[in-house]
């Protein structure tokens, strides 16, 4: 029985808001249940105060430029750490990478999660001994490193866990006070622009010599899996097989002339199902694999935050999942059918020029729209590059800024957290439009921040009083 | 009342909305980002009455009148203004449906479609109005306001969340329906019994009167239900001439 279109429009953008949603959620409950109203918030000491510290006296003015500042120092911080490790990739310092990433994602699931685990243990006055906690914080940190990084678990552990890592980071900031975190979001929501958008920012030339070696991003990132679930046409790759199948992480639509002339022998999308693109110990290209912390220094030594180079929004079009066909609608040709290219072996370097020859043996497309789109896209120089694994994938840095803005909306009052609840996810499905039309890597923060920022105080100051006027008087429309 | 009332209460506000979310909703990922995308379009709108009206309020009881005749007024026409989009949409997805093969829009689709988008109305209604009111109903006491000492104010905002979800789901399947066949009288049937419900609440301004108030709002719902079953009745029974529909059984039945 043919499936109707309705059922599969749209999974991989479910796919993502579901996970964001549960990491808001998570964030709101926890400022909610740990943060009574009213309570005056010990600031913590952290970089992002470095220049000001706020306090409650001080006026309207002195606060917006002491945040303002404490947000300029922030992006000043963060640019410098992420150009110094994109230093470290560009110099293949893996080895050295990954420790560092294991140690950080340690740090955060064990010292920031069992601060957390504290507090709530005080709240609900569970009763638990100190070695008991002790030996079960150690291991859900280790396990949590292990999942995220080294070993390929149960997919849901991993995105569980890198969903409990942006929440405890996420979680961090809401104790920020309160005019510096409002700065300090929109800060990196510009920052985020520059960086991923501007021919000189570090996650552009980040994510353009990941796709060039073909490796993965040293980053924190997460990927969602692909809705429709497609047959292996053999065993996963292993590193014995690893001569002659290559299975290719990432394919250029339309690469450059100067660009790299792999002959791609393989199964192009196939790599990224059952295998995970980011299966770090038996990938065959020399992966990466450490995953990128960005970390500031407080009085202990390491106080590492999410990935900041995942503030970017990454995706395949190759499948016939919703974002492909969408951007094939609006560009005016075919969608490329992953069925058709599982057993194809490219044996030229454009990948495009594959399944655009395959498409016409097989689909029988007309040849026009095709061999214009392939002209206009060899003219660009840029190559739009995409992951193969048929996946969304998000940057933790998304997740914590956004579960950020969420949590010190829920610090004032309910209405102001589902404004911009639906704010945050509106502008996620903008972005991810704004990715099927563009089909480049795009910055997921500054729409979704913007429209956050600005209904949370529309709401808080205009809608609020309306609101409760009405619904006291039980009045409703 | 402690967390047993508050769960209560919210229950009673989006019980029947997480029923229908999970039933007909959760399993098409496209009707998840409809209910979302209707929400936010009837946040907005809110927004737009909450600018208008902000200045005068709070103010003397009279200015409620004016106050819901222009704001359902607003809302009915952002609903044409979301029918206008949905046909965009509608035509979008048939394009798409033919690049992959797979069949058109049938009724019932459309159908699903419309519940969606009523079901994204209702509950951003239900939250913000009722759910909002809420938190402290999760403490250790409750409330109850001037004019209605019969009932708390959360289980009162309760029932009248509830009665306009259904009323604000089922219009709009009655108001697509309407505009898509060029009805008249559903036109004109889906204002008239907003702007009644509405006016309707004013009753509970009275000292008293949400004994009056909570069951007339249900009712307005109920009718507003029967007319919007009436209608789906209609149009999935065999005597419809939809082909995509008599496909669909037969495709089903073969196998």
């Amino acid at each position: 029985m043919e499936k109707a279109i309705l059922e599969s429009v749209g999974g991989e953008i479910v796919s993502i808001v579901t996970p964001v949603s549960i990491c808001m959620l998570l964030v709101v409950l926890l400022v909610h249940t740990l943060t009574p109203h009213g309570s005056v918030v010990a600031p913590i000491a952290t970089v992002a105060m470095m220049v000001y510290s706020e306090k409650p006296n001080d006026s309207l003015f002195e606060k917006l430029r002491g945040g303002f500042l404490n947000g300029i120092i922030f992006v000043c911080i963060v640019m410098i750490v992420t150009f110094v490790l994109f230093g470290l990739f560009y110099f293949r310092f893996t080895k050295c990478l990954r420790v560092y990433m294991g140690f950080s994602a340690f740090m955060v699931l064990a010292w920031m999660g069992g601060t957390v685990m504290v507090e709530l243990i005080q709240f609900f006055s569970i009763p638990i001994d100190v070695i008991t906690f002790g030996i079960c914080l150690v291991n859900f940190a280790s396990v949590g490193v292990i999942a995220v990084f080294f070993c390929q678990m149960p997919i849901v552990l991993t995105q569980g866990y890198l969903v409990v890592i942006g929440m405890l980071v996420a979680f961090w900031f809401t104790k920020l006070p309160e005019w510096t975190t409002w700065t300090l979001l929109i800060s990196m929501a510009v920052y985020d622009i520059m960086a991923v958008l501007a021919p000189v920012g570090p996650l552009k030339m980040l994510l353009e010599l990941a796709m060039t070696r073909d490796e993965e991003i040293p980053a924190l990132i997460y990927e969602a899996r692909p809705v429709l679930p497609r047959q292996m046409p053999g065993p996963p790759p292993t590193s014995s097989s690893s001569t002659t199948v290559q299975p290719r992480r990432w394919s250029h639509l339309g690469a450059a002339p100067h660009s790299l002339l792999n002959i791609t022998i393989g199964r192009g999308n196939s790599a990224g199902l059952n295998v995970d693109s980011d299966n770090f110990q038996t990938s065959n290209l020399g992966t990466v694999g450490g995953h990128e912390l960005m970390n500031f220094v407080t009085e202990p030594p390491v106080a590492p935050e999410a990935g900041l180079l995942g503030s970017r929004l990454v995706s395949s079009t190759e499948d016939a999942g919703t974002l492909n066909s969408v951007s094939s609608v609006l560009a005016g040709h075919q969608p490329i059918d992953p069925n058709v290219d599982e057993d194809t072996v490219p044996l030229v370097n454009r990948g495009t020029r594959n399944m655009a020859a395959v498409d016409r043996m097989e689909l029988g497309t007309q040849m026009q729209p095709r061999d214009l789109d392939e002209d206009e896209l060899e003219r660009n120089d840029e190559g739009f590059e995409l992951g193969v694994s048929g996946a969304l994938k998000l940057g933790l840095g998304d997740f914590v800024f956004y579960s950020v803005l969420v949590g010190r909306a829920a610090m004032y009052d309910l209405m102001t957290v589902y404004a911009c609840y639906l704010a945050i996810v509106g502008g996620l499905g903008a972005t991810l439009i704004l990715l099927a039309v563009w089909r480049r890597a795009m910055p997921a923060l500054p729409i979704s921040i913007s429209l956050g920022v600005v209904f949370y105080f529309l709401t808080r100051l205009i809608m609020d009083p309306f609101v409760v006027d009405l619904a006291t008087h039980l009045v409703f429309f | 009342m402690t967390g047993v009332g508050g769960t209560g209460y919210a229950l009673i506000a989006l019980g029947p909305a997480f029923s229908l979310f999970v039933t007909v909703i959760a399993s098409k990922p496209f009707l998840i980002l409809t209910v979302l995308g209707s929400a936010m379009m009837w946040l907005v709108s809110l927004i737009a009455c909450a600018i208008l009206w902000r200045a005068f309020l709070p103010g003397a009881v009279w200015t409620f009148l004016p106050l819901l005749i222009t704001v359902v007024g607003i809302q009915e026409a952002v609903r044409l203004y979301y029918w206008c989009l949905y046909l965009k949409v509608e035509h979008f997805l048939n394009k798409l449906a033919a690049k992959v093969s797979k069949p058109q829009l049938v009724a019932t689709d459309k159908i699903q479609i419309a519940i969606a988008s009523g079901l994204g109305h209702g509950i951003a209604h239900s939250v913000f109005f009722c759910l909002s009111l809420l938190t402290p109903a999760f403490g250790p006491a409750t409330y109850y306001i001037d004019s209605c000492v019969h009932m708390p104010l959360f289980l009162v905002a309760a029932f009248m969340g509830l009665g306009f979800l259904l009323l604000h789901t089922f219009s709009m399947v009655i108001a697509f329906n309407a505009l898509a066949g060029d009805k008249h009288f559903h036109q004109l049937f889906v204002p008239v019994m907003h702007l009644c419900a509405s006016l309707l609440t004013m009753v509970n301004l009275l000292p008293g009167g949400c004994i009056a108030g909570v069951p007339m709002t249900l009712i307005c719902a109920v009718v507003t239900m029967a007319v919007a079953g009436k209608i789906v009745w209609d149009k999935t029974s065999t005597g419809s001439a939809e082909l995509g529909n008599l496909q669909r059984v037969h495709s089903s039945s073969s196998l």
